[in-house]
């Protein structure tokens, strides 16, 4: 228990009147005041402080009701100022303004006020902020706009391009008629290679201008005899660049399969020289018939067109020889002194064949 | 909303946000200053405000900034003490609406500011409630004081005219 002292005792005095203090607390303050007088002082002005409880009353509260509630009520003079402003702000029932243009009827004197509440309200005006300039935000409007017209435009240029496209430029090298050789007048022979579909497309900037070969001249043997090569040897033929005429796009390049020489006699019998092809024996008699001037045949061209090389051989050197340097054929010889290998190239394109 | 929109809050109620601020502070270089930097408030919050809420937005924040500005500048005439001889100019009143603003100028700031939007901007009193930051109750009663203020004063210009 606290000893109550002069540093203390208004707290024992706040406790007193508060009704925090037992008997012996109390009484120890008591006894306490009973000998120090000043604070007895103090005990008992404390006792005065009090606050009176003031009755106030709010006048207001119709107003604060809501209109439905507010304006139940009858009209009369006390309230005609609230009814008048309701009436004006469009919130009074209909049943309560035909009381109000009732109670105006009755009591002219009021019409007045309510003629003056109708003009309580501000009128409206115009004010122009002059700054609105400075507010405004940049709009991508332009962008828009120029993203709608290069649609536009798009779609013209579209549309003009393919109505007027240049024409496709799709070459190949064998534009022209394959060059003749004459071997013998006595019967015709036809060298035929057989040019599968293209293993490889490469593109060529350029178009070769075709030169006519020369005509090959071979020792008659009873009929002249026609060579004609087939497109490999169209393309080796005309494969000599004399000029770059357009741009072409691409190039099929021939296959890497073996070349076939096909002898025809007279158009009546064909041998295969190949390995891989059927001989065709449509008539024997024939057969036996040409068979002399088929061995004379080989025999000239092995002998003296050919000089018994390989007639692929020969003609590599012949077509070479011919043509610029652009295009070269080279036959490789083994120990055997049989071909090898036989190499084309012509510009950037090359293939080989060994056997 | 979007830049579209905020220029067309530009064009549509900068004119109204301006006449709300400059009735009130009755000083032109500051509400316009007040108009921008409610709509610098505008700019900054673009993408949460609703298009549809701009025009609420914009008077709620040009009235907080004005309160900030009257608050800072001090130039706030107390409704208690205003001279209720201000009115009396030696010119004489050209009108009805003259005399009004006069009045009005006389309001305490929340019931001038709550009967110029009821009657400038035709907002219900819950609107002006939320943009003034009172319960549609109270907006009523600064609303049915106002009118009965201005009624007053009114009054008060017949018997002086």
């Amino acid at each position: 228990m606290k000893v109550i002292t002069l540093h203390n005792y208004e707290a024992f005095i706040l406790d007193f009147y508060e009704g925090n203090l037992d008997a012996v607390q109390t009484e120890l303050l008591m006894d306490f005041l009973q000998n120090n007088p000043d604070c007895k002082a103090d005990f008992d002005a404390f006792d005065n402080v009090k606050l009176e409880i003031e009755e106030a009353i709010f006048s207001g509260n119709e107003v604060l009701l809501s209109h439905e509630l507010a304006f139940q009520s009858t009209i009369n003079n006390d309230k005609f100022e609230e009814f008048s402003i309701a009436f004006h702000e469009g919130i009074l029932l209909p049943e309560k303004e035909e009381e109000l243009e009732l109670f105006l009827a009755t009591n002219p004197s009021y019409q007045s006020i309510h003629k003056i509440y109708s003009s309580v309200y501000l009128p409206q005006e115009t004010i122009v902020f002059d700054q609105k300039k400075a507010l405004l935000q940049q709009e991508p409007k332009i962008i828009y706009a120029f993203f709608k017209y290069a649609a536009v435009a798009a779609a013209i240029f579209w549309g003009v391009f393919l109505l007027n496209r240049p024409e496709q430029v799709y070459f190949y090298n064998a534009t022209k008629p394959i060059a003749a050789v004459e071997l013998n007048d006595q019967f015709d022979t036809f060298f035929e290679n057989q040019v599968a579909v293209p293993i490889q497309t490469v593109k060529e900037n350029y178009v070769k201008q075709v030169k006519e070969l020369p005509v090959i001249k071979a020792n008659p043997i009873s009929k002249p005899t026609l060579l004609k090569m087939d497109k490999l040897e169209e393309e080796l033929a005309l494969a000599e660049v004399t000029k770059v005429v357009k741009i072409i796009d691409e190039v099929p390049v021939i296959k890497s399969t073996d070349i076939d020489i096909k002898v025809d006699y007279a158009d009546q019998v064909t041998e295969v020289v190949a390995p891989n092809e059927k001989v065709n024996s449509p008539d024997l008699e024939v057969m036996t018939e040409y068979a002399s001037l088929r061995n004379a045949a080989l025999s000239v061209i092995k002998n003296d067109m050919l000089k018994n090389r390989p007639i692929i051989e020969a003609l590599a050197e012949e077509i070479t020889t011919a043509t610029s340097d652009k295009i070269k054929i080279t036959a490789k010889k083994g120990i055997t002194k049989r071909i090898q290998e036989f190499a084309l190239e012509i510009g950037e394109f090359s293939i080989s064949k060994k056997y | 909303m979007t830049k579209s929109d905020y220029n067309q809050s530009v064009k549509t109620h900068s004119d109204s946000i301006y006449r709300f601020v400059l009735k009130n502070i009755k000083d032109a270089d500051k509400a316009k200053d007040i108009v921008q930097d409610t709509y610098v408030k505008l700019w900054a919050k673009i993408e949460e405000v609703d298009p549809l809420k701009v025009k609420s937005y914009l008077f709620t924040v040009a009235y907080r900034t004005m309160i900030d500005v009257i608050r800072r500048d001090k130039k706030q005439i107390p409704f208690e003490v205003a001279d209720y001889n201000a009115h009396l100019h030696q010119d004489g009143y050209s009108d009805l609406s003259e005399v009004l603003q006069q009045a009005i100028s006389q309001l305490p700031e929340v019931q001038r500011s709550a009967i110029m939007l009821r009657d400038y901007e035709g907002y219900s009193y819950k609107e002006i409630g939320d943009i003034l930051t009172l319960s549609e109750s109270q907006v009523k009663v600064y609303i049915f004081r106002s009118r009965v203020f201005l009624k007053k004063y009114l009054i008060s210009i017949e018997h002086v005219l």
